[in-house]
């Protein structure tokens, strides 16, 4: 049983994760104990679900994420088969100890397009911002009126990881 | 609401299409999540409307004031209603270099991110060593209840604890207030920042805080009232009980020997 996992960063059905494979159930949690653990207030799940409800055929949950991935497989599998979750790559240490819990569930981690390709020091904003200026704002971009008609290339991050198995 | 038992611990339900009925849903399905309903329409439809107004030149003339022409994107970039890179491309192809400024902004959302896929976990400890001395106190009640008796500051606050969102510019004011003037620990700051933040994002929150404190910047962030004033329009020093005892009324260099007397080791 495979699914598409929607967590808190990728609230929208354009994002390239969305288009394949494009029949993948989607889910999205609401996790008291996350809630709980980030100190959100009402405010943040009411936005959250204003995001949802404009993505299409998206099944919302409340319950743990152990419990709703495991709600899942054995209902929709019989037998029930080890449930794999794509979802988006994110930096935030915070979703990723969220799917740790996950023990035995194989995550995907599914490409993102990248702002800048910069790959030098991250000391300083100043060094990161002459790489993606350059890419945003080519040579002579900044002294010219005219319009910019291309983002620039853009590598994207790849981050596939299956949590370990127990 | 159409809700589905599956484990006894999970519950599915439909989100109700009405913006207000999905309100009240949320307030009944998560009784323990306390604060104020969101003022802000998260769809995806309304983030584009929002991008769509964004006049850029605008943003880089008047952005740094209070009453100036923001953005109001940030709780979309942090749940990916919108994301950076369309943002760019759509306001470049708008105005060109005009949207030099905005894209710079946006650039140092993206920037904190790597920050985050680099140092993971330890974004939440100091990155460098301090430039200056640095308080570790807890955030004491009267900065979360809105009581210090400073106009700006109270107003701040309120805004944050009442609606999610500060502006950028308000936001720096009051981290140098609570980080330097009363010397707080800025992870205690941010933590609870982050949680009461409609557009809370771990790595452009807590990086933030450290590059006010000076633990990841060459200097600490400190402002005096004239910029406070300058950028408010005055509009709290009219009305601050303590306008004629301001802590902030003071050069650059006066504030600050008052409050980094201590150098930091080094």
């Amino acid at each position: 049983m495979k699914f598409l996992l929607i967590h808190d960063e990728m609230l929208n059905a354009e994002l390239p994760i969305f288009e394949a494979p494009a029949n993948l159930p989607r889910i999205f949690v609401f996790d008291p104990a996350f809630i709980s653990q980030q100190g959100w207030r009402r405010r943040r799940l009411q936005f959250i679900a204003d995001a949802l409800s404009s993505i299409p055929a998206v099944r919302v949950f409340k319950g743990t994420l152990v419990d709703v991935v495991a709600s899942l497989a054995m209902a929709e599998s019989v037998p029930p088969i080890e449930p794999h979750v794509v979802t988006q790559a994110t930096p935030n240490t915070d979703i990723q100890a969220w799917l740790a819990a996950l023990q035995t569930v194989r995550v995907e981690f599914a490409d993102v397009p990248a702002f800048a390709n910069h790959t030098g020091s991250l000391s300083r904003f100043s060094k990161y911002w002459s790489s993606a200026e350059a890419q945003w704002f080519p040579k002579g971009f900044l002294n010219s009126a005219g319009q910019s008609d291309a983002p620039p290339t853009t590598k994207k991050i790849r981050s596939v990881r299956t949590l370990a198995k127990s | 609401m159409a809700i589905t038992a599956l484990k006894t611990t999970v519950v599915e339900f439909t989100l109700l299409a009405d913006r207000d009925a999905r309100y009240q849903q949320i307030r009944e399905l998560f009784p323990e999540v306390e604060g104020a309903d969101c003022d802000w329409n998260g769809t995806r439809e309304a983030a584009l409307t929002a991008l769509a107004n964004v006049d850029a030149p605008a943003y880089a003339r008047t952005r740094n004031h209070l009453d100036g022409n923001v953005s109001r994107l940030s709780p979309y970039f942090r749940h990916g209603v919108l994301t950076l890179n369309e943002a760019a491309r759509i306001t470049i192809s708008k105005y060109g270099a005009s949207a030099h400024k905005f894209v710079f902004e946006l650039a140092w959302r993206d920037y904190w991110r790597r920050v985050w896929v680099e140092r993971g976990t330890g974004i939440h400890a100091p990155l460098e060593a301090p430039k200056v001395a640095l308080g570790d106190l807890p955030l004491p009640e009267d900065i979360r209840e809105a009581r210090t008796g400073l106009a700006c500051m109270d107003s701040f606050t309120r805004d944050l604890t009442e609606s999610g969102h500060v502006h950028n510019h308000a936001r720096m004011w009051f981290a140098s207030y609570v980080v330097h003037h009363r010397k707080v620990d800025w992870r205690a700051a941010a933590d609870w920042y982050y949680g009461e933040l409609l557009d809370g994002d771990r790595a452009s929150n807590t990086l933030s805080w450290q590059w006010i404190a000076s633990t990841f910047s060459s200097k600490p962030y400190i402002f005096n009232r004239e910029n406070l004033e300058k950028n408010t329009g005055g509009t709290f020093c009219e009305t601050c009980a303590n306008q004629t005892s301001c802590p902030f009324q003071s050069s650059y260099h006066a504030l600050e020997v008052k409050l980094f007397r201590t150098a930091a080791a080094p």
